[in-house]
C-alpha cells in the first residue's frame, strides 16, 4: 500500500449538497490528485500521516457546482454525478471528482467517453444507484396503519429516498404516506395534496410510526395470490432468487422470511 | 360443474388467480402516464414488476379471471366446459376493490382482466367493459389495465375497451389453424385475427388524430350487434338483454356528443338503437380529446408444445405477426399438460421450458437485432439447438463474416456479434469516436468478452490466437455454457429437440 506523507483529506457529510460542497471547496484548493482524498464523514476509517479538512456544507457552493455542470458540460452528466453523490460507495466524491475534470476538458461528449476509466467508474455508480432506486420501486410495500396513513420501511445501500419521492407523489396524490429509510436514518413525508419533504428520523421516532399496525385482511388477499400465482410445474427458485435478491426481502410480506 | 355465486373473496381470488396463471403476459410497460389530482395512479414506460413467484415469473398485475365459467371447450385449457372445478365470478366492485387496494400498498402496477366465456363472447367482454369502466370512471383508477380481447365479441365492446385499456391482447393459442381447429373446436382462426386487426386499426389512429372513423375501428359487420349496454352504476345482468337501460337516442345530440367523438355507428332510427345516454355517461366509447386507444399496443401468445409445430413455423408466425399486425409482444407459453387428452401430451410431461428459452431469445433476434425468422431457420433445419443459444448458432453457421474489426463495423453488423448486446453496442458505437478500442475497454463497456473474442478484432488483433474453425468454436463455447454437473459429451452433430421430452437435468440447468 502506498501511503502518501502530507495527503489531504477531505470530509463531508453525506448529502448531495455535502458531497457538492467538498468537490467546490478541493477544487479551489488545487491540490494534484495523487495526494486529494474525498471521503465523507460516515464512512470514513481515519489515516495516518494526513491532513483533515472538515467541509461545512454550504448550500450556495453546491448550488455553483450543480449549474456550472449542467451549463458547461450537460445536463446528462449532472443527472450522473447528482446519482453518484448518492451512492455507498467509499470513492464516489473522488469519482465524481475526476469525471468533472474531464468534463470540463472535453465538454458535453465526456458522458459517451465509456473507455474511459473515469467515466466508467462514475457510470457504475449512478447505475447502481439508479438501479437500486427501481428495485425499491417495485418491491417496497406500504402497510395501512389505523390512521389511514400508508407507510413503508426500506433498507437500501444507497440513499435512495429523494429518487423514490417523485414516483411516489406522482402515483398517489391523495394518498397520506411515508416511506422509512432505517439504514441512513431518513424519512420521506407526503402529505395529501402537499409536496413531499425528506427529514431525519431518529431510531425513537421511527419505532414510534410502526406502533400503529392494519388488519391483515388485504395483506392476507395478497398472500394467497402470490401463492396461487405461481405454476407449480414451473418452480424455479434459482430464478426467483436473482429477479428479487433476498436483501430486498426485509418487508415483502409475501415473503417467509419478511422482518416483520 | 359447479357455479358458485357466493363464495367468500378470499376464495374466489384463489379460484380465478389460480385459473388465470396460465396467461404468460405480465408486462405493465409500453406507456409513460402521469399521476392526476383526484385519482390513483400512473405508469412508467419501462413497466415495473412488484414481485417474483416461485415459477421466477415477475408478478406486475392483479392478474384474475373475471369468471371461469366458459361455453368452449378448449382441449389444452384448464378451464374448458369438461373439466370438473368449482365455477365462480367477481362482482365489478370485488374487482375494483381489489384492484384499488392492492395497488394503493404497492402491491401491483395494475390489473390484467381476461375471462372464460360465460354465455357468449359479447357477453363476457360486456361484463370485462362495466368492470373495468367502474374502475376508471368510478374509483378514479389512473394505473395499467391490460385486458383480452374475447374473439368473437362485439367490435363496439372491444372498441370500448380498448380506449379503457392500456394494452389488449387477443391470444393465437396455437400457432396455426390446423392447430387450433384439433384442439379448441369452439375457436378459429378468423374470430382470433378479426379483434387483432381492430385493435391494430385503432391503435394506429392514434398517432393521426383523436378523430377516428367509425366504420373503420369497429369492423365491417359492427351493425350486427343490437343490444344495449347497462349502465355501470346500475349494475350488471346476467343475460345481457337488460331492458331496463337508458333510453337510446339516435340523434347523438347530448351535449357530450358534441364535444367528444362517439365511435359507434347509430343505426338508423329503430328499434335496437345503441344505448347513448342523456348525459352522455352511458355512451359506449366516447374518444375524448387525448384519450388514446389501447396506448401500450397489443399481445398475444402463443401455446407451445401441444401440437406438432416446428421452431420455424413458430418463428414465421410471429414474424408475421410483429410485421402484419405491429403487435408489441408476442409471449410464448409451455404447455404444461393438464387435462387428460388422447390429442395432447400425457398429463404429467414436463412442459418445454427450454424450448420456450430460445423462442424467448430468437423472438429478441426478431425485436431488437434485426434478424430475420429465416436467417435463424430454414425448412431444412426447422428447430434451435439445445445447447446454443440462437444467436451463436447463427454466428457459427456464418463464420465468413468473422472476425469483426470492433473500431469499424456498423452498429448493426456490432449487434451480430455474440457477447454484445444492445446496450453495449451501443456503447461501443459513443465511445469509438473518441478513441480506438481495444480489448480492455470492451470490458469497461461490458461486453462478454470470453464469448465474443472468438468473433472480433480490436486494432486488427484478435485477443488471443484463435482459429476461426467451427467445430473449435462450438467447442469452446459449449465449454463456457457447460454446468459443472453437466457431462455432455460433444460429437460433431447436435441432438434435436422432440417435442415434447427435450427436458434433460442438463438441459434444463443450462436453461437458466
Amino acid at each position: 500500500m502506498d501511503i502518501n506523507v502530507n495527503q489531504k483529506i477531505y470530509l463531508c457529510e453525506d448529502t448531495p449538497d455535502g458531497v457538492f460542497t467538498e468537490i467546490y471547496d478541493a477544487w479551489a484548493a488545487h491540490i494534484p490528485d495523487d495526494r486529494l482524498k474525498l471521503r465523507t464523514e460516515r464512512m470514513h476509517e481515519y489515516e495516518l500521516f494526513s491532513d483533515y479538512v472538515y467541509v461545512q456544507t454550504d448550500e450556495a457552493k453546491a448550488v455553483k457546482v450543480a449549474r456550472s455542470v449542467s451549463r458547461k458540460i450537460s445536463r446528462d452528466a449532472y443527472d450522473m454525478m447528482y446519482l453518484a453523490s448518492l451512492s455507498y460507495e467509499q470513492d464516489k466524491i473522488d469519482a465524481i471528482y475526476r469525471f468533472l475534470k474531464l468534463g470540463f476538458r472535453y465538454g458535453e461528449p465526456v458522458v459517451y467517453m465509456h473507455a474511459r476509466k473515469e467515466v466508467c467508474r462514475i457510470f457504475e455508480l449512478q447505475r447502481n444507484v439508479s438501479n437500486e432506486s427501481h428495485s425499491f420501486r417495485e418491491f417496497l410495500r406500504f402497510h395501512d396503519s389505523d390512521n389511514g396513513i400508508l407507510i413503508g420501511k426500506i433498507r437500501p445501500k444507497n440513499q435512495v429516498l429523494p429518487l423514490l419521492a417523485e414516483h411516489f407523489s406522482d402515483r398517489f396524490p391523495e394518498e397520506h404516506f411515508v416511506i422509512i429509510d432505517e439504514v441512513h436514518g431518513m424519512g420521506l413525508f407526503h402529505q395529501k395534496r402537499s409536496p413531499w419533504f425528506l427529514a431525519p428520523l431518529t431510531k425513537e421516532a421511527i419505532s414510534r410510526i410502526f406502533s400503529t399496525c392494519e388488519n391483515a385482511g388485504y395483506e392476507n388477499l395478497w398472500k394467497t395470490f402470490f401463492r396461487t400465482i405461481a405454476i407449480k410445474e414451473r418452480e424455479n427458485y434459482h430464478c426467483q432468487r436473482n429477479l428479487c435478491a433476498l436483501r430486498y426481502r426485509d418487508y415483502m410480506l409475501e415473503f417467509d422470511s419478511c422482518a416483520k | 360443474m359447479t357455479i358458485i355465486e357466493n363464495l367468500p373473496i378470499e376464495k374466489k381470488l384463489e379460484i380465478l388467480s389460480d385459473a388465470a396463471k396460465y396467461d404468460v403476459a405480465c408486462t405493465s410497460s409500453g406507456v409513460e402516464r402521469k399521476g392526476r389530482e383526484g385519482s390513483m395512479g400512473n405508469t412508467a414506460a419501462c413497466g415495473i414488476c412488484h414481485s417474483f413467484a416461485a415459477d421466477g415469473r415477475c408478478i406486475s398485475l392483479l392478474k384474475i379471471l373475471y369468471t371461469n365459467e366458459c361455453v368452449y371447450d378448449c382441449k389444452y385449457c384448464i378451464n374448458r366446459k369438461s373439466n370438473d372445478t368449482v365455477r365462480t365470478s367477481f362482482t365489478s366492485e370485488e374487482i375494483c376493490e381489489l384492484t384499488m387496494q392492492f395497488y394503493r400498498r404497492n402491491y401491483i402496477e395494475g390489473l390484467f382482466l381476461s375471462s372464460g366465456v360465460r354465455h357468449n363472447p359479447t357477453e363476457t367482454m360486456e361484463q370485462i367493459y362495466i368492470a373495468l369502466r367502474m374502475l376508471r370512471e368510478k374509483r378514479h383508477f389512473n394505473g395499467y389495465i391490460h385486458v383480452k380481447a374475447v374473439p368473437g365479441a362485439a367490435p363496439e365492446l372491444i372498441a370500448a375497451v380498448g380506449l379503457l385499456a392500456d394494452r389488449m391482447s387477443t391470444n393465437l393459442e396455437l400457432p396455426t389453424a390446423e392447430g387450433l381447429k384439433k384442439l379448441a373446436p369452439n375457436k378459429t382462426r378468423d374470430t382470433i385475427l378479426k379483434p387483432m386487426r381492430q385493435i391494430q386499426i385503432g391503435i394506429s389512429e392514434n398517432r393521426y388524430h383523436g378523430a377516428q372513423s367509425v366504420s373503420r375501428l369497429i369492423g365491417t359487420d359492427g351493425n350486427r350487434w343490437g343490444f344495449e349496454l347497462p349502465d355501470p352504476d346500475r349494475g350488471l345482468n346476467r343475460t345481457g338483454r337488460s331492458g331496463q337501460l337508458s333510453e337510446a337516442d339516435g340523434s347523438g345530440k347530448n351535449g357530450a356528443a358534441k364535444k367528444t367523438e362517439i365511435l359507434l355507428p347509430r343505426k338508423q332510427s329503430g328499434k335496437t338503437d345503441l344505448a347513448i345516454g342523456e348525459s352522455g355517461k352511458s355512451d359506449l366509447a366516447i374518444r375524448e380529446p387525448g384519450k388514446q386507444f389501447v396506448p401500450a399496443g397489443q399481445s398475444t401468445q402463443m401455446i407451445i408444445g401441444a401440437t406438432p409445430e416446428n421452431d420455424y413455423q413458430i418463428m414465421a408466425v410471429a414474424e408475421a405477426l410483429y410485421r402484419k399486425f405491429d403487435l408489441k409482444r408476442v409471449f410464448y407459453s409451455a404447455y404444461i399438460a393438464l387435462n387428460e387428452d388422447s390429442m395432447l401430451p400425457q398429463v404429467g410431461s414436463k412442459p418445454p421450458l427450454l424450448r420456450e428459452h430460445r423462442l424467448y431469445q430468437a423472438d429478441w433476434l426478431l425485436r431488437f437485432y434485426g434478424f430475420q425468422a429465416d436467417e435463424l431457420l430454414s425448412p431444412e433445419k426447422p428447430n434451435f439447438n439445445v445447447y446454443l443459444d440462437p444467436k451463436c448458432e447463427w454466428a457459427l453457421r456464418h463464420l465468413e463474416y468473422f472476425p469483426m474489426e470492433i473500431n469499424r463495423v456498423p452498429y448493426d453488423m456490432l449487434l451480430r456479434i455474440p457477447g454484445i448486446g444492445v446496450k453495449s453496442a451501443r456503447r461501443i458505437v459513443q465511445a469509438r469516436r473518441s478513441t480506438k478500442l481495444d480489448f480492455e475497454h470492451l470490458k469497461r463497456i461490458g461486453v462478454v468478452l470470453k464469448r465474443a473474442h472468438y468473433f472480433i478484432t480490436c486494432n486488427g488483433k484478435m485477443m488471443y490466437a484463435t482459429k476461426i474453425d467451427e467445430d473449435y468454436i462450438t467447442r469452446q463455447i459449449l465449454d463456457l455454457d457447460r454446468k459443472k454437473n453437466w457431462e455432455l459429451e460433444y460429437h460433431t452433430t447436435f441432438r434435436q429437440l422432440s417435442l415434447f421430452d427435450d427436458q434433460s437435468p442438463l438441459a434444463l440447468a443450462m436453461a437458466k
